[in-house]
């Protein structure tokens, strides 16, 4: 046995020993709104959220072992992908999306660019069960988990019960993501009296407040609403947004709104990835078809900016970056757990 | 015509003899499936109504929900588990304790096929309802209320196969269906469903597959429910 067995061994043995409970609370500023997900349904642990960290960093929930959600979602860039602006997957097979930033999922209302998912819990069936990302079944990782020396004593310290299910894998999964919180922007800091903004990151803020804060409303920047923004639609991709999972013509070509913060790490931008840089998405907003009948109602007043009302509005973007949250040690690979002492 | 003194009398006997009265807490509800009358065989070729072809069924699952024993219109027992997920395959798996107090008297059961939208919109969640028993859309939430799965000649599919995921929980396509049906006199309780009966409303031809919630799923599901009835 080797020492990391040794030491979660011990570490349980305390645990039961002493009753300790390593509950936690989600840690959030007051200008925060209340969490959307229920965490007295799942409430969070310390040893589940490492349980969570550890199944999201290891490529055994793919089918041949390779790919982990860290492939796609990686720490770096906000728990984005940035070399690929549709997702790759198994057998390098190409996915139809863009993988988006993983952070303040607990404020998430659904899930996906389409909102196909209704709970954060479910989601990781999703990329698990896809032939184009994980190729993998729930049922079939229960069974890789179970026979693991790893896992059956993760499950045991997390759960109380070493058997693995799915309910608990989900669990898990959805603890470690809920942590992922990004609060510590400058951004925040001034919210806070910590900080200010520069006169360029001011003016910025009122060229954002009256053209993007509709839909990408502070402190969250985004809305938990699906809208039209103008893109026209990749003739390869035919990708008809909310309307796949609904099939109400109301719903065709309405897209997630997403956050804006981590921008600066998280690119290429929107569900296909199509821009590169912030300057393109700017661009479009400024050039958009407004006597298009699809297009947002918020949107339909054309935006005319000036080159510098342009640079501002960027600047004010990047006090939304928050780099405290994407070098968090808390949340990368989790060595300790997944490499085993002198195998580093 | 009833005479005047008669009537209360024949309203006595009725009531009398329809119920039921627990006599031990070890009542079962067991299902059965049947094709053209005999117990169903998974994997078997049967005889395709109105068609010269086979069928046959390899997977048949399906939740029973929020089962309820009623006194007229008075529930007076609710049985515990929630969510109980029948799978054909698994014959350990067809009969459910219902944990009936002694004493408790009913004449029907009240029940749902499929899962409330309230339990769909819940997180992850344990036994019969663990996204591992294979009843949860992966690439969407909800889920699988029903799954009937086969092949027949007739299908123009992929090595003759057909599908049938019925489910979703989302108005305009909220399949859960609710039943109530009036039980025999007696002690176990079984609910037949006449397989048969279901897949004359499946066009294994033209629609061999329903995989995610629909038009289709919503016409087929109470059809699949209302295959269901008491059995001896
Ligand atoms: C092959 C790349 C890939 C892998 C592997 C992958 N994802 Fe994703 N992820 C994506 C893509 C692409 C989307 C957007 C999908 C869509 O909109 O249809 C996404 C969406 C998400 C979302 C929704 C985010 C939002 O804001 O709506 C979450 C949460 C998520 N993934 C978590 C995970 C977890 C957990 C895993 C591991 C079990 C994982 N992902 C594995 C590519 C991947
Ligand atoms: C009507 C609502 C609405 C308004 C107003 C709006 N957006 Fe968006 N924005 C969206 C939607 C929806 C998307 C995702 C579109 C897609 O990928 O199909 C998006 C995507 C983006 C993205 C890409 C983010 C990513 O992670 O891929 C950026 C950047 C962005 N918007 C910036 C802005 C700016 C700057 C403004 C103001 C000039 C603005 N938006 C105004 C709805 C809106």
């Amino acid at each position: 046995m080797n020492t990391r067995l040794i030491w979660i061994l011990f570490a349980v043995a305390v645990s039961v020993a002493f009753g300790y409970s390593n509950s936690v609370q989600l840690v959030y500023p007051a200008h925060f709104p209340t969490p959307v997900y229920d965490l007295q349904a799942n409430p969070l642990t310390t040893s589940k959220i490492e349980l969570g960290r550890a199944l999201f960093y290891d490529p055994i929930l793919s089918k041949d072992n390779t790919i982990s959600c860290a492939s796609c979602h990686s720490p770096y860039n906000a728990f984005a992908h940035t070399d690929h602006a549709l997702s790759h997957g198994i057998n390098d097979q190409i996915g139809t999306r863009n993988a988006p930033a993983l952070f303040n999922l607990a404020w998430q209302k659904s899930f996906m660019w389409d909102g196909a998912v209704h709970h954060l819990d479910m989601q990781a069936l999703a990329p698990i069960s896809s032939t184009l990302e994980m190729g993998e079944d729930i049922a079939n990782i229960v069974q890789k988990l179970q026979q693991k020396s790893l896992y059956p004593l993760l499950f045991e310290q997390a759960f109380g019960d070493s058997t693995v299910t799915g309910q608990h894998i989900l669990q898990a999964l959805a603890q470690f993501q809920l942590t992922l919180v990004s609060a510590t922007a400058k951004y925040d800091k001034v919210q806070q009296g910590l900080d200010s903004f520069s006169l360029q990151e001011q003016a910025g803020k009122q060229v954002f407040e009256s053209h993007c804060n509709s839909c990408h409303s502070a402190p969250l920047f985004m809305n938990n609403e699906f809208a039209n923004n103008g893109l026209k639609v990749d003739s390869s991709l035919q990708d008809f947004g909310k309307w796949l999972v609904s099939q109400q013509t109301k719903d065709s070509l309405l897209f997630r709104v997403p956050s804006l913060r981590n921008l600066s790490y998280s690119y290429p931008y929107m569900h296909d990835g199509r821009f590169q840089k912030l300057r393109q998405v700017i661009d479009h907003y400024t050039q958009l078809d407004t006597t298009s009948t699809l297009l947002d109602v918020r949107l339909q007043q054309s935006i005319d900016l000036t080159n510098r009302q342009k640079t501002d509005l960027i600047a004010f973007l990047l006090t939304l970056n928050d780099p405290q949250f994407v070098f968090n040690p808390d949340n990368k690979f989790p060595r300790a757990i997944l490499l085993p002492t002198g195998n580093e | 015509m009833l005479s005047t003194t008669s009537f209360p009398c024949f309203v006595f006997v009725l009531l009398w003899s329809s119920f039921y009265c627990s006599t031990s807490n070890a009542q079962q509800l067991s299902i059965g499936v049947t094709y053209d009358k005999q117990p169903l065989t998974l994997h078997q070729k049967y005889a395709l109504a109105a068609t010269d072809d086979s069928v046959q069924i390899d997977l048949l699952k399906f939740y029973i929900s929020n089962i309820q024993l009623m006194k007229g219109k008075k529930v007076v027992h609710q049985v515990a588990v929630k969510h109980w997920l029948v799978d054909y395959s698994d014959t350990s798996n067809l009969v459910l304790n219902l944990d009936v107090p002694k004493g408790i008297c009913y004449n029907k059961i009240k029940y749902n096929i499929g899962v409330d939208s309230t339990t769909n919109a819940a997180g992850a969640l344990g036994q019969d309802l663990d996204p591992m028993q294979g009843m949860y859309w992966a690439w969407q939430s909800g889920y699988i209320n029903i799954k009937i799965e086969g092949e027949s000649p007739i299908c123009t599919t992929r090595d003759n196969r057909f599908q049938f995921h019925l489910g979703g929980f989302i108005s305009p396509y909220y399949a859960l269906q609710t039943k109530t049906l009036k039980l025999k006199n007696r002690k176990e309780i079984v609910l037949n469903l006449a397989l048969d009966q279901v897949l004359q409303f499946m066009d294994l031809e033209k629609q061999p597959t329903i995989m995610q919630p629909s038009t289709a799923a919503m016409e087929l599901t109470p059809i699949f429910s209302s295959c269901i009835t008491v059995g001896s």
